[in-house]
């Protein structure tokens, strides 16, 4: 691992960042950037970059992105910076801030800027933005991630949405059909059911004779019968939350796997 | 030195000392109306302690939601007024009766089905929408 140091100045800058690169790469990103901050007066861009990479993988981006800003202007590392900083604004959900920086540095003719496209593009998948035309994003990325994205794009357009109010009006007709409507099979019949039989308890009191069970049976009846429409609607709606995180989801863990399509 | 050693260790008289055993229930969310403990005289708050002495207490803790049905009803009617609260009641009822509702809900730390009141106030943005079956630190 690390050399014999008994003759060795540990606190030289060498020993500090050699020993900092260690733990960077050994993924140990706190001790990590610990030992970088030691490094007063020898930062270089360099080392500036991985204290970025490594609060980022810490998750306090804030950090991270203060850091990398100072490194897109002129510096070895740019480009890593720029990407790093994209994958950073995508990850405190900036979208908005992501491709404002890609729109001001495409300005510039260096082809390396030019890839920030495919983030670029996948961010409009989740801000409520109108997408580009479905040309224009499907080239944005490499041929291995162009099916995925293409499919993610279709799904964005088909939008699998239910009404609340069909919902509603669906329950109105026949106690528990909105929920079937809603995705809950179980739970739409077990309200057809509950609402059937409060429904045919009061009716065969009221034949009987028997007003005030009758009665009773009548208020439970329509508030059941009242609670199995405002359920279906809020039901519908905890549907339409549940499309929009799998998608949020399915797209989150493609772009990690494709390591927020740095080069 | 050796000496003054045990006087500063655990002795095994201490170790295996006798404990303090409390029967008190820590969670409070089983009692209908625990969500205001302090004297009130709402109405609701009245209702909810009388139904915490009369029924609850002696049927137990049967829910298999967190938080429960009564808890359900006295956070909506506070959150939504008391008509839009009957109304959540009632869903939420109808909703316990389905023997088949344990794949339609994430679990809370004490294995009851989390189904919180935010996702049913007919507002979109206070949906915080949780894969049934996972599990939740609430």
């Amino acid at each position: 691992m690390f050399r014999d140091t008994l003759n060795t100045d540990m606190e030289a800058p060498e020993n500090i960042r050699g020993f900092a690169d260690y733990l960077f790469e050994q993924k140990d990103y706190l001790r990590a950037f610990t030992e970088y901050s030691k490094l007063t007066g020898f930062i270089n861009d360099t080392v500036q970059f991985r204290m970025a990479s490594a609060l980022g993988e810490m998750g306090r981006y804030n950090e991270a992105g203060n850091l990398l800003n100072g490194l897109i202007g002129n510096s070895k590392v740019r480009t890593l910076a720029l990407h790093e900083l994209m994958k950073n604004r995508w990850l405190v959900q900036d979208f908005r801030g992501l491709r404002t920086l890609c729109d001001t540095l495409k300005i510039s003719a260096d082809a390396a800027d030019k890839s920030c496209s495919p983030l670029y593009y996948a961010s409009y998948l989740i801000d409520s933005v109108s997408l580009p035309g479905t040309g224009e994003f499907e080239n944005a990325f490499p041929p291995g991630s162009r099916d995925f994205m293409k499919g993610m794009y279709e799904r964005k357009i088909k939008k699998q949405y239910k009404s609340p109010l069909k919902a509603a009006l669906l329950s109105a007709i026949i106690p528990g059909a909105g929920k079937i409507y809603a995705g809950q099979t179980s739970d739409g019949i077990t309200a057809f059911i509950v609402s059937g039989l409060l429904g045919y308890l009061a009716l065969d009191n009221f034949i009987s004779g028997h007003d005030f069970r009758a009665w009773t049976f009548t208020g439970l009846g329509a508030l059941f019968y009242a609670g199995n429409i405002y359920g279906s609607a809020a039901q519908a709606q905890i549907f339409n939350a549940g499309i929009k995180y799998n998608f949020q989801n399915d797209l989150n863990i493609f772009v990690r796997e494709k390591n927020y399509f740095k080069p | 030195m050796a000496f003054s050693l045990p006087l500063y260790s655990q002795t095994e008289y201490e170790k295996w000392g006798k404990a303090d055993i409390s029967y008190t229930r820590k969670d409070p969310q089983h009692r209908a109306g625990s969500e205001n403990p302090e004297k009130s005289f709402n109405l609701l708050d009245i209702a909810a302690s009388a139904y915490s002495f009369f029924i609850s207490d002696l049927d137990g803790d049967n829910c298999p939601f967190s938080p429960t049905c009564s808890s359900f009803f006295i956070q909506s009617a506070k959150k939504a007024g008391i008509f839009k609260g009957a109304l959540m009641f009632a869903d939420r009822f109808t909703r316990d009766l389905n023997p088949a509702k344990k794949d339609h809900y994430p679990f809370n730390s004490d294995f009851r089905l989390y189904d919180p009141v935010n996702n049913y106030l007919l507002q979109p943005h206070m949906i915080k929408f949780i894969p049934p079956t996972d599990f939740v630190n609430d």
